[in-house]
Protein backbone atom coordinates (compact mmCIF):
# COMPACT_ATOMS: atom_id res chain seq x y z
CA UNK A 1 0.00 0.00 0.00
CA UNK A 2 2.96 2.03 0.98
CA UNK A 3 4.91 1.57 -2.06
CA UNK A 4 1.88 2.07 -4.44
CA UNK A 5 1.40 5.77 -2.74
CA UNK A 6 5.22 6.21 -3.12
CA UNK A 7 4.60 5.61 -6.83
CA UNK A 8 2.01 7.37 -7.52
CA UNK A 9 3.60 10.47 -5.99
CA UNK A 10 6.29 9.64 -7.91
CA UNK A 11 4.23 9.98 -10.88
CA UNK A 12 2.41 12.91 -10.09
CA UNK A 13 5.66 14.69 -9.35
CA UNK A 14 7.06 13.72 -12.35
CA UNK A 15 4.18 14.95 -14.26
CA UNK A 16 3.85 18.62 -12.40
CA UNK A 17 7.58 19.31 -13.06
CA UNK A 18 7.00 18.85 -17.03
CA UNK A 19 4.07 21.44 -16.87
CA UNK A 20 6.16 23.76 -14.56
CA UNK A 21 9.17 23.85 -17.17
CA UNK A 22 8.44 24.46 -20.05
CA UNK A 23 6.11 27.06 -18.26
CA UNK A 24 9.07 29.00 -16.35
CA UNK A 25 11.14 29.01 -19.68
CA UNK A 26 8.98 31.30 -21.55
CA UNK A 27 8.62 33.42 -18.35
CA UNK A 28 11.96 33.76 -18.47
CA UNK A 29 12.21 34.51 -21.76
CA UNK A 30 9.22 36.92 -21.54
CA UNK A 31 11.07 38.97 -18.57
CA UNK A 32 14.33 39.74 -20.56
CA UNK A 33 12.58 40.19 -24.05
CA UNK A 34 9.58 42.80 -23.16
CA UNK A 35 10.29 45.73 -21.43
CA UNK A 36 7.34 47.39 -19.41
CA UNK A 37 6.73 50.73 -20.04
CA UNK A 38 3.73 52.92 -17.38
CA UNK A 39 2.12 55.58 -18.42
CA UNK A 40 1.06 58.28 -16.38
CA UNK A 41 -1.82 60.31 -17.85
CA UNK A 42 -2.00 63.43 -16.21
CA UNK A 43 -3.02 67.17 -17.25
CA UNK A 44 -1.66 70.56 -17.00
CA UNK A 45 -4.21 71.03 -13.84
CA UNK A 46 -2.54 68.80 -11.67
CA UNK A 47 -5.19 65.68 -12.05
CA UNK A 48 -4.82 62.40 -13.21
CA UNK A 49 -7.02 61.21 -16.59
CA UNK A 50 -8.79 57.87 -16.79
CA UNK A 51 -9.91 56.77 -19.33
CA UNK A 52 -7.57 58.41 -22.02
CA UNK A 53 -6.54 55.69 -24.69
CA UNK A 54 -3.05 54.86 -24.95
CA UNK A 55 -1.50 53.67 -28.26
CA UNK A 56 2.30 52.52 -28.42
CA UNK A 57 3.82 52.38 -32.03
CA UNK A 58 7.43 50.56 -32.32
CA UNK A 59 9.99 52.16 -34.83
CA UNK A 60 8.39 50.09 -37.75
CA UNK A 61 5.24 52.18 -37.44
CA UNK A 62 3.06 49.04 -35.97
CA UNK A 63 0.87 49.40 -33.03
CA UNK A 64 2.18 47.19 -30.58
CA UNK A 65 -0.21 47.64 -27.18
CA UNK A 66 -2.70 50.01 -26.26
CA UNK A 67 -5.44 50.59 -23.82
CA UNK A 68 -6.99 52.56 -21.26
CA UNK A 69 -5.88 54.16 -17.96
CA UNK A 70 -7.61 53.35 -15.17
CA UNK A 71 -9.16 55.00 -12.66
CA UNK A 72 -5.59 56.46 -11.29
CA UNK A 73 -4.47 57.45 -14.94
CA UNK A 74 -2.53 54.61 -15.04
CA UNK A 75 -2.29 52.19 -18.39
CA UNK A 76 0.85 49.48 -18.47
CA UNK A 77 2.18 48.18 -21.91
CA UNK A 78 4.77 45.49 -22.20
CA UNK A 79 6.54 45.88 -25.72
CA UNK A 80 9.60 43.92 -27.18
CA UNK A 81 13.07 45.04 -26.51
CA UNK A 82 15.35 45.83 -28.85
CA UNK A 83 19.11 44.84 -27.71
CA UNK A 84 21.94 45.29 -29.74
CA UNK A 85 25.67 45.47 -28.67
CA UNK A 86 25.61 49.61 -28.53
CA UNK A 87 22.98 49.94 -25.53
CA UNK A 88 23.98 46.71 -23.45
CA UNK A 89 25.62 49.70 -21.14
CA UNK A 90 22.40 51.31 -20.82
CA UNK A 91 19.11 50.87 -19.63
CA UNK A 92 17.15 51.81 -22.39
CA UNK A 93 16.74 48.76 -25.20
CA UNK A 94 15.21 50.73 -27.43
CA UNK A 95 12.96 53.19 -27.98
CA UNK A 96 8.84 53.86 -29.12
CA UNK A 97 6.22 56.28 -29.84
CA UNK A 98 2.72 56.66 -28.26
CA UNK A 99 -0.17 58.56 -29.27
CA UNK A 100 -2.39 59.52 -26.18
CA UNK A 101 -6.32 60.73 -26.46
CA UNK A 102 -8.54 61.44 -23.83
CA UNK A 103 -12.01 62.91 -24.16
CA UNK A 104 -11.89 66.80 -23.20
CA UNK A 105 -8.33 67.06 -23.81
CA UNK A 106 -6.19 67.85 -26.86
CA UNK A 107 -3.94 64.71 -28.20
CA UNK A 108 -0.51 64.67 -27.47
CA UNK A 109 2.48 62.34 -29.17
CA UNK A 110 5.16 61.72 -27.05
CA UNK A 111 8.42 60.53 -29.00
CA UNK A 112 10.84 58.39 -28.54
CA UNK A 113 10.16 56.66 -25.14
CA UNK A 114 12.64 54.52 -23.96
CA UNK A 115 12.10 50.74 -23.18
CA UNK A 116 13.71 49.47 -20.05
CA UNK A 117 12.78 46.88 -17.68
CA UNK A 118 10.17 49.47 -15.94
CA UNK A 119 9.88 52.97 -17.42
CA UNK A 120 8.28 55.68 -16.06
CA UNK A 121 6.22 57.78 -18.86
CA UNK A 122 3.93 61.11 -17.62
CA UNK A 123 1.85 62.06 -20.04
CA UNK A 124 0.65 65.93 -19.64
CA UNK A 125 -2.99 66.89 -21.45
CA UNK A 126 -3.54 70.20 -22.31
CA UNK A 127 -7.28 70.54 -21.48
CA UNK A 128 -9.54 71.55 -24.56
CA UNK A 129 -10.14 75.38 -24.15
CA UNK A 130 -13.53 76.84 -25.65
CA UNK A 131 -12.77 79.99 -28.10
CA UNK A 132 -9.04 79.14 -28.20
CA UNK A 133 -6.80 77.35 -30.50
CA UNK A 134 -6.74 73.95 -29.80
CA UNK A 135 -3.93 71.73 -31.44
CA UNK A 136 -2.39 68.60 -30.79
CA UNK A 137 0.73 68.74 -28.71
CA UNK A 138 4.22 66.97 -28.58
CA UNK A 139 6.54 65.61 -25.94
CA UNK A 140 10.03 63.81 -25.63
CA UNK A 141 10.06 60.23 -24.02
CA UNK A 142 11.58 59.79 -20.53
CA UNK A 143 14.67 59.27 -20.64
CA UNK A 144 17.62 59.46 -17.63
CA UNK A 145 19.80 62.16 -17.97
CA UNK A 146 22.51 59.59 -16.97
CA UNK A 147 21.85 57.26 -19.99
CA UNK A 148 22.15 60.71 -21.92
CA UNK A 149 25.75 62.02 -20.54
CA UNK A 150 26.19 57.74 -21.09
CA UNK A 151 25.02 58.11 -24.72
CA UNK A 152 27.06 61.25 -25.69
CA UNK A 153 30.24 59.95 -24.06
CA UNK A 154 30.26 56.42 -25.62
CA UNK A 155 30.06 57.97 -29.16
CA UNK A 156 32.65 61.26 -27.91
CA UNK A 157 35.27 58.64 -27.18
CA UNK A 158 34.87 56.81 -29.97
CA UNK A 159 35.71 59.47 -32.19
CA UNK A 160 38.61 60.84 -29.59
CA UNK A 161 36.91 63.94 -29.42
CA UNK A 162 39.12 66.17 -27.05
CA UNK A 163 37.10 68.23 -23.63
CA UNK A 164 36.41 72.04 -23.99
CA UNK A 165 38.38 74.42 -21.41
CA UNK A 166 37.30 73.72 -17.79
CA UNK A 167 34.16 75.98 -16.92
CA UNK A 168 34.56 78.57 -13.84
CA UNK A 169 32.25 77.00 -10.94
CA UNK A 170 31.83 73.36 -12.05
CA UNK A 171 34.78 71.67 -10.20
CA UNK A 172 34.94 68.43 -12.87
CA UNK A 173 32.30 69.13 -15.87
CA UNK A 174 33.43 70.35 -19.48
CA UNK A 175 31.55 69.09 -22.37
CA UNK A 176 33.18 67.34 -25.25
CA UNK A 177 34.98 69.70 -27.96
CA UNK A 178 34.14 69.17 -31.73
CA UNK A 179 38.03 68.89 -32.44
CA UNK A 180 39.42 64.95 -32.27
CA UNK A 181 42.52 64.66 -30.26
CA UNK A 182 45.59 63.96 -32.35
CA UNK A 183 46.77 60.74 -33.64
CA UNK A 184 49.84 60.52 -31.24
CA UNK A 185 48.00 61.58 -28.06
CA UNK A 186 45.34 59.14 -28.24
CA UNK B 1 17.94 93.45 47.52
CA UNK B 2 18.76 90.21 48.76
CA UNK B 3 22.04 88.95 47.24
CA UNK B 4 20.69 85.97 45.87
CA UNK B 5 18.05 88.10 43.99
CA UNK B 6 20.94 90.64 42.57
CA UNK B 7 22.99 87.89 40.78
CA UNK B 8 19.63 86.60 39.46
CA UNK B 9 19.33 89.92 37.41
CA UNK B 10 22.81 89.60 36.54
CA UNK B 11 22.59 86.78 35.08
CA UNK B 12 19.27 87.22 33.53
CA UNK B 13 20.65 90.12 31.73
CA UNK B 14 23.81 88.64 30.53
CA UNK B 15 21.74 85.92 28.85
CA UNK B 16 19.48 89.08 27.49
CA UNK B 17 22.52 90.77 26.13
CA UNK B 18 24.44 87.38 24.62
CA UNK B 19 21.18 86.32 22.91
CA UNK B 20 20.68 89.47 21.50
CA UNK B 21 23.75 89.14 20.17
CA UNK B 22 23.60 85.73 19.38
CA UNK B 23 20.52 85.81 17.50
CA UNK B 24 20.28 86.30 13.69
CA UNK B 25 18.79 89.52 12.37
CA UNK B 26 15.12 89.50 12.06
CA UNK B 27 14.69 89.62 8.52
CA UNK B 28 17.34 86.24 7.64
CA UNK B 29 15.18 83.55 6.82
CA UNK B 30 16.36 80.18 8.65
CA UNK B 31 14.65 77.06 9.72
CA UNK B 32 14.06 78.57 13.19
CA UNK B 33 11.54 81.36 11.93
CA UNK B 34 10.28 79.96 8.24
CA UNK B 35 8.19 76.67 7.94
CA UNK B 36 8.31 74.18 4.90
CA UNK B 37 6.01 76.17 2.06
CA UNK B 38 2.56 74.08 1.82
CA UNK B 39 3.00 74.60 -1.85
CA UNK B 40 5.47 75.50 -4.96
CA UNK B 41 4.70 76.95 -7.91
CA UNK B 42 6.61 75.35 -11.09
CA UNK B 43 6.83 77.05 -14.82
CA UNK B 44 6.58 74.14 -17.05
CA UNK B 45 9.19 74.58 -20.24
CA UNK B 46 8.44 72.69 -23.02
CA UNK B 47 10.23 68.76 -22.97
CA UNK B 48 12.01 70.09 -20.15
CA UNK B 49 14.17 72.63 -22.06
CA UNK B 50 16.08 75.00 -20.02
CA UNK B 51 15.76 77.91 -22.69
CA UNK B 52 12.29 76.79 -23.86
CA UNK B 53 9.46 79.71 -23.50
CA UNK B 54 7.39 79.02 -20.24
CA UNK B 55 3.95 77.02 -21.11
CA UNK B 56 2.07 77.51 -17.81
CA UNK B 57 2.78 77.18 -13.99
CA UNK B 58 1.66 74.41 -12.45
CA UNK B 59 0.85 75.09 -8.35
CA UNK B 60 1.41 71.75 -6.25
CA UNK B 61 1.98 70.63 -2.48
CA UNK B 62 5.79 71.14 -1.59
CA UNK B 63 5.89 67.20 -1.03
CA UNK B 64 4.81 65.94 -4.03
CA UNK B 65 7.33 68.63 -5.87
CA UNK B 66 10.02 67.04 -3.66
CA UNK B 67 9.18 63.47 -4.92
CA UNK B 68 8.97 64.11 -8.92
CA UNK B 69 11.94 65.91 -8.80
CA UNK B 70 14.33 63.11 -6.91
CA UNK B 71 13.66 60.13 -9.71
CA UNK B 72 14.75 62.78 -12.17
CA UNK B 73 17.58 63.68 -10.74
CA UNK B 74 19.19 60.97 -8.89
CA UNK B 75 18.55 57.19 -10.18
CA UNK B 76 15.77 55.41 -8.51
CA UNK B 77 17.89 51.95 -8.28
CA UNK B 78 20.98 53.73 -6.21
CA UNK B 79 21.69 52.99 -2.74
CA UNK B 80 19.29 54.53 -0.28
CA UNK B 81 22.17 56.38 1.46
CA UNK B 82 22.66 58.12 -1.82
CA UNK B 83 18.50 58.93 -2.15
CA UNK B 84 18.23 60.36 0.80
CA UNK B 85 21.01 62.74 0.29
CA UNK B 86 19.79 63.32 -2.96
CA UNK B 87 16.17 63.88 -0.98
CA UNK B 88 17.41 66.12 1.40
CA UNK B 89 19.66 68.68 -1.41
CA UNK B 90 16.41 68.31 -3.56
CA UNK B 91 14.41 69.48 -0.79
CA UNK B 92 16.37 72.60 0.29
CA UNK B 93 17.40 74.01 -3.12
CA UNK B 94 13.11 74.04 -3.83
CA UNK B 95 12.77 75.39 -0.11
CA UNK B 96 15.45 78.85 -0.90
CA UNK B 97 14.08 79.53 -4.03
CA UNK B 98 10.49 79.26 -2.64
CA UNK B 99 11.72 81.93 -0.91
CA UNK B 100 13.04 84.12 -3.76
CA UNK B 101 10.90 83.63 -6.41
CA UNK B 102 10.69 85.33 -10.01
CA UNK B 103 8.50 86.90 -12.45
CA UNK B 104 9.19 86.13 -15.93
CA UNK B 105 7.41 87.59 -19.38
CA UNK B 106 4.27 87.72 -16.62
CA UNK B 107 4.63 83.95 -15.18
CA UNK B 108 5.64 84.40 -11.47
CA UNK B 109 7.29 81.41 -10.19
CA UNK B 110 9.55 79.83 -8.11
CA UNK B 111 11.38 77.14 -9.72
CA UNK B 112 10.74 75.96 -13.54
CA UNK B 113 11.03 71.92 -14.33
CA UNK B 114 14.41 72.19 -16.11
CA UNK B 115 18.25 72.52 -15.52
CA UNK B 116 17.82 75.75 -15.00
CA UNK B 117 16.41 74.66 -11.04
CA UNK B 118 15.72 71.06 -11.01
CA UNK B 119 14.27 68.47 -13.58
CA UNK B 120 10.88 68.24 -12.56
CA UNK B 121 8.55 65.75 -14.41
CA UNK B 122 4.70 65.46 -13.15
CA UNK B 123 3.76 62.03 -11.71
CA UNK B 124 7.37 60.67 -12.30
CA UNK B 125 7.57 59.84 -8.82
CA UNK B 126 9.02 56.04 -8.06
CA UNK B 127 8.61 54.09 -4.77
CA UNK B 128 12.41 53.82 -3.69
CA UNK B 129 12.04 57.72 -4.21
CA UNK B 130 9.33 58.49 -2.77
CA UNK B 131 9.99 56.73 0.36
CA UNK B 132 13.48 58.34 0.72
CA UNK B 133 12.00 61.83 0.63
CA UNK B 134 9.14 60.43 3.55
CA UNK B 135 11.89 59.24 6.12
CA UNK B 136 13.96 62.23 5.44
CA UNK B 137 10.71 64.77 5.45
CA UNK B 138 11.56 66.28 9.03
CA UNK B 139 15.50 66.94 8.32
CA UNK B 140 16.83 69.71 6.96
CA UNK B 141 20.74 70.57 6.42
CA UNK B 142 22.15 73.77 6.89
CA UNK B 143 24.95 76.18 8.24
CA UNK B 144 25.25 76.65 12.12
CA UNK B 145 23.20 79.83 11.55
CA UNK B 146 20.01 77.60 10.18
CA UNK B 147 19.68 79.97 7.59
CA UNK B 148 18.12 78.16 4.58
CA UNK B 149 20.56 77.34 1.21
CA UNK B 150 20.50 76.14 -1.80
CA UNK B 151 22.49 72.52 -1.66
CA UNK B 152 23.64 73.00 -5.18
CA UNK B 153 24.71 69.49 -7.17
CA UNK B 154 26.19 68.39 -10.88
CA UNK B 155 25.81 64.91 -11.92
CA UNK B 156 29.48 64.41 -11.77
CA UNK B 157 31.61 61.25 -13.34
CA UNK B 158 30.06 57.61 -13.72
CA UNK B 159 30.75 55.65 -10.89
CA UNK B 160 33.34 58.09 -9.27
CA UNK B 161 33.70 59.49 -5.88
CA UNK B 162 33.79 63.06 -7.04
CA UNK B 163 37.14 64.23 -5.24
CA UNK B 164 36.78 67.40 -7.02
CA UNK B 165 33.46 68.13 -5.11
CA UNK B 166 34.67 67.49 -2.00
CA UNK B 167 34.69 70.73 0.32
CA UNK B 168 33.17 72.74 -2.80
CA UNK B 169 29.19 73.49 -1.50
CA UNK B 170 28.73 70.94 -4.80
CA UNK B 171 27.05 67.92 -4.11
CA UNK B 172 28.30 65.63 -6.87
CA UNK B 173 25.40 63.06 -7.41
CA UNK B 174 27.42 60.05 -9.16
CA UNK B 175 29.52 60.54 -5.81
CA UNK B 176 27.00 60.07 -3.64
CA UNK B 177 25.96 56.92 -4.90
CA UNK B 178 29.95 55.52 -4.82
CA UNK B 179 30.40 56.66 -1.08
CA UNK B 180 27.21 55.30 -0.28
CA UNK B 181 27.40 51.78 -2.04
CA UNK B 182 31.64 51.61 -1.89
CA UNK B 183 32.37 53.57 1.32
CA UNK B 184 28.73 52.42 2.83
CA UNK B 185 28.51 56.11 4.28
CA UNK B 186 25.35 56.86 6.11
CA UNK B 187 23.73 60.00 4.25
CA UNK B 188 24.50 62.33 6.67
CA UNK B 189 28.51 62.00 6.34
CA UNK B 190 27.72 62.11 2.46
CA UNK B 191 26.05 65.81 2.57
CA UNK B 192 28.88 66.64 4.94
CA UNK B 193 31.92 65.52 2.56
CA UNK B 194 30.53 68.27 -0.09
CA UNK B 195 29.06 70.87 2.28
CA UNK B 196 31.55 71.21 4.93
CA UNK B 197 30.44 72.91 8.16
CA UNK B 198 26.36 72.12 7.79
CA UNK B 199 24.69 70.56 10.01
CA UNK B 200 21.67 68.17 10.30
CA UNK B 201 18.44 69.64 11.94
CA UNK B 202 15.32 68.60 12.79
CA UNK B 203 12.38 70.39 12.30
Amino acid sequence: MMRRFVRCLGWLSLVLSAMVMPLSREAQVYASDRGEIEFRVGSSTSTTVAGARVIVINHEGKIVSTGLTDTQGLFIAHVPMYKAKWNERYDAKGVVNAIVVADGYNEQAVFVIPITEHTIQPVILQPIRPNARNAPSVSLGNFSSYDLAGYIDRYASELHLKRQAPIPGEPSYSPWSAQQASTSSR
Amino acid sequence: MSWFRRVGFAMTGAALVSGWSMAPPVHAQTIFNTPYPAVIRVAIRAYNNPTAPILYVQTLGFEEYCEDVLPNEWIPSWNEEALKAGAIAVKMFAWYWTLHPRTENGWTYDVDNTTNYQTFKYLSGQYKTDLAVQQTWNMVFVPPDGAIKPLQYRQGSAHRPGYAYIGTYIMSQWGTEYWAKVAKLPFTQILSLFYPGYQVRWV
